[in-house]
């Protein structure tokens, strides 16, 4: 069974699409990061995958339900963000008395003494802590919960340097004694890139790749050298990306698909060929690569929206 | 458990267990909604020491002042209370309570719908006790003598008279519900709601059919305990299953 199968999955608010037909699947016990920029559609499709919010076409299943309303998908998911709401009058140490009450595999102990270690306070309230506390709380929860799915939305918002690794070490160690499926959003790519096993790539509402992160963290090449230097076969390459530095030079990057004999003939005349990380290849393949070159084009007056 | 038999997934979930678990996290999470309650009915008392009412009669050298008190205020009052109770339940942070941990819409609205009737029994209870400490209070702080005057009397006439009143909390709890969920599933029925309501008062006015004919005196001028039970009994279903639709449309989070 899968633990998640979508297929063309629309979500629209009003006239808005956040999500373009998006069709992928996930394997049981497994690790996926979902990255995308601000406004993809992550968090909207995370919610759906919850079930805490409502398709508006297409098909979503986890564990072989569809997700919205559904109490059985509800006890075996966990659906983790920065603004998760408890009540006001329990205590944090009452809300994690909850949590044991309705997750059939809460582990009270893990969650008690990650609570102890991260300094909380038993008789706390979730609506004082701070942005980072929060989110380390949120975090317990998640880890805590052993659910089947586990889904964090950007779990280390305000976290300081020390807790995110504490966390994505957490995360791993835990997941691997107890496998589950974990699914983790993230815009720091190059926090996760050493624990995730695969990568969601969405931009705009649509879905660009779903791959292993091995694959991704050689998906794009830096080609740079001369301009004459460049051969004109490079044309026909997926273009990700293209800065000019001086006159002459210039760096483009590629997917990395080339043959052999391609990386010969670029090696002959001088062209230089370096690896892109994949947290890299992530903003170049989700910038607008084609038409507006990034922010400094604003600046430089090559953007005008037309207003005064 | 050990590695080997690591089982994430469990398809063994049931609706009525849910909603068990549900219920007694409300009770602890809610646990607000009690001291409202009991500033409300100390409110209530407060108001009832006034008395309702008064005759006085008196001759050459005597006088004698009768003062009514009753705890009509006092239940006035936690009805008031169920109304809003359940009104606040329906709002966007206490849903999100709601959903903080394992539920569904069905779950979530039939565990409400069960606390509701938990805390308006409480309500109830404490309500027709209050009648009680009223007395006391008048008994203590005032000169006057107290001339109880019950008509009817026993344990079985009591016991009407709370289950009426439970109903009756229970009830307007559930127009406060319903009339919250509609405000929640879309906004502009704040404003649209009471027009319609006072506008359709007017207009049913105007036709000769007056909200006393049509509510109060269908539900409150029932002089028959089992009919009053089954006829509030039914509305309060109305209110309820109204409610239970709505929030079925809703979603969670946006």
């Amino acid at each position: 069974m899968k633990a998640v199968q979508t297929k063309e999955l629309i979500k629209k608010y009003g006239r808005r699409t956040a999500l373009n037909g998006v069709s992928f699947s996930i394997e049981e016990n497994t690790i996926t990061g979902l990255a995308g920029r601000n406004g993809a559609g992550k968090t909207t499709l995370l919610k759906i995958l919850t079930g805490l919010l409502k398709e508006s076409d297409g098909k979503v299943e986890v564990y072989g339900n569809r997700p919205f309303n559904n109490l059985q998908v509800s006890a075996n998911s966990i659906y983790i963000d920065d603004q998760m709401n408890f009540p006001t009058s329990l205590t944090l140490k009452e809300i994690l008395e909850e949590g044991r009450r309705f997750y059939h595999n809460w582990d009270h102990t893990l969650a008690m003494n990650l609570f102890d270690y991260f300094g909380f306070h038993p008789k706390g309230r979730h609506n004082e802590l701070s942005k980072g506390k929060e989110s380390t709380f949120n975090m317990i929860i998640g880890l805590a919960s052993r659910s089947a799915l586990t889904i964090f939305d950007e779990p280390t918002t305000g976290m300081d340097a020390a807790v995110r690794k504490d966390f994505y070490r957490a995360l791993l160690k835990d997941y691997l004694a107890y496998p589950r499926t974990i699914l983790l959003s993230t815009h720091h790519l190059e926090e996760v890139e050493d624990i995730l096993e695969d990568i969601l790539l969405m931009d705009k509402g649509n879905l660009l790749m779903h791959t292993s992160m091995e694959d991704m963290k050689s998906y794009a090449v830096a080609v740079s050298g001369r301009k004459e230097w460049m051969p004109e076969w490079m044309e026909d390459k997926h273009l990700l990306y293209k800065e000019e530095s001086g006159p002459y030079e210039q760096t483009v990057i590629l997917q990395n698909n080339f043959t052999s004999e391609e990386k010969e003939e670029l090696k002959r005349k001088g062209v230089q060929l370096s690896p892109v990380s994949a947290s890299d290849a992530f903003v170049y393949m989700t910038g607008e690569a084609n038409g507006k070159g990034g922010v400094d084009d604003v600046f430089s007056g090559r953007i005008d929206s037309g207003s005064d | 458990m050990g590695k080997g038999a690591w089982m994430m997934y469990s398809a063994d979930v049931s609706t009525a267990g849910v909603i068990k678990k549900q219920i007694s996290y409300k009770w602890r999470a809610y646990i607000s909604v009690f001291t409202s309650l009991v500033v409300i009915q100390l409110l209530g008392v407060l108001f009832s020491l006034n008395g309702t009412g008064m005759s006085s009669s008196g001759g050459r050298s005597y006088n004698i002042q009768v003062e009514y008190y009753n705890a009509d205020i006092i239940m006035i009052f936690t009805i008031f209370w169920g109304f809003i109770t359940a009104l606040l339940l329906t709002t966007k942070a206490y849903r999100e309570d709601d959903f903080a941990f394992v539920t569904n819409r069905m779950s979530g609205t039939l565990s409400t719908i069960l606390y509701l009737w938990i805390i308006s029994s409480i309500a109830g209870f404490t309500a027709s006790l209050s009648g009680y400490l009223l007395k006391v209070v008048v008994f203590l702080f005032t000169s006057q003598e107290i001339l109880n005057s019950t008509g009817a009397g026993g344990a079985g006439v009591y016991l009407m008279g709370l289950v009426s009143l439970i109903l009756t909390i229970f009830m307007f709890a559930g127009f406060g519900y319903a009339v919250g969920m509609i405000v929640q599933w879309n906004k502009m029925f704040v404003i649209l709601l009471p027009v319609l309501v006072i506008g359709l008062l007017f207009s049913l006015e105007k036709a000769g059919y007056s909200l006393d004919q049509f509510f109060f005196q269908f539900l409150f001028s029932e002089q028959s305990f089992w009919l009053f039970l089954i006829k509030s009994t039914a509305v309060s279903a109305a209110a309820y299953l109204s409610a239970f639709l709505i929030s079925n449309r809703l979603e969670v989070k946006q």
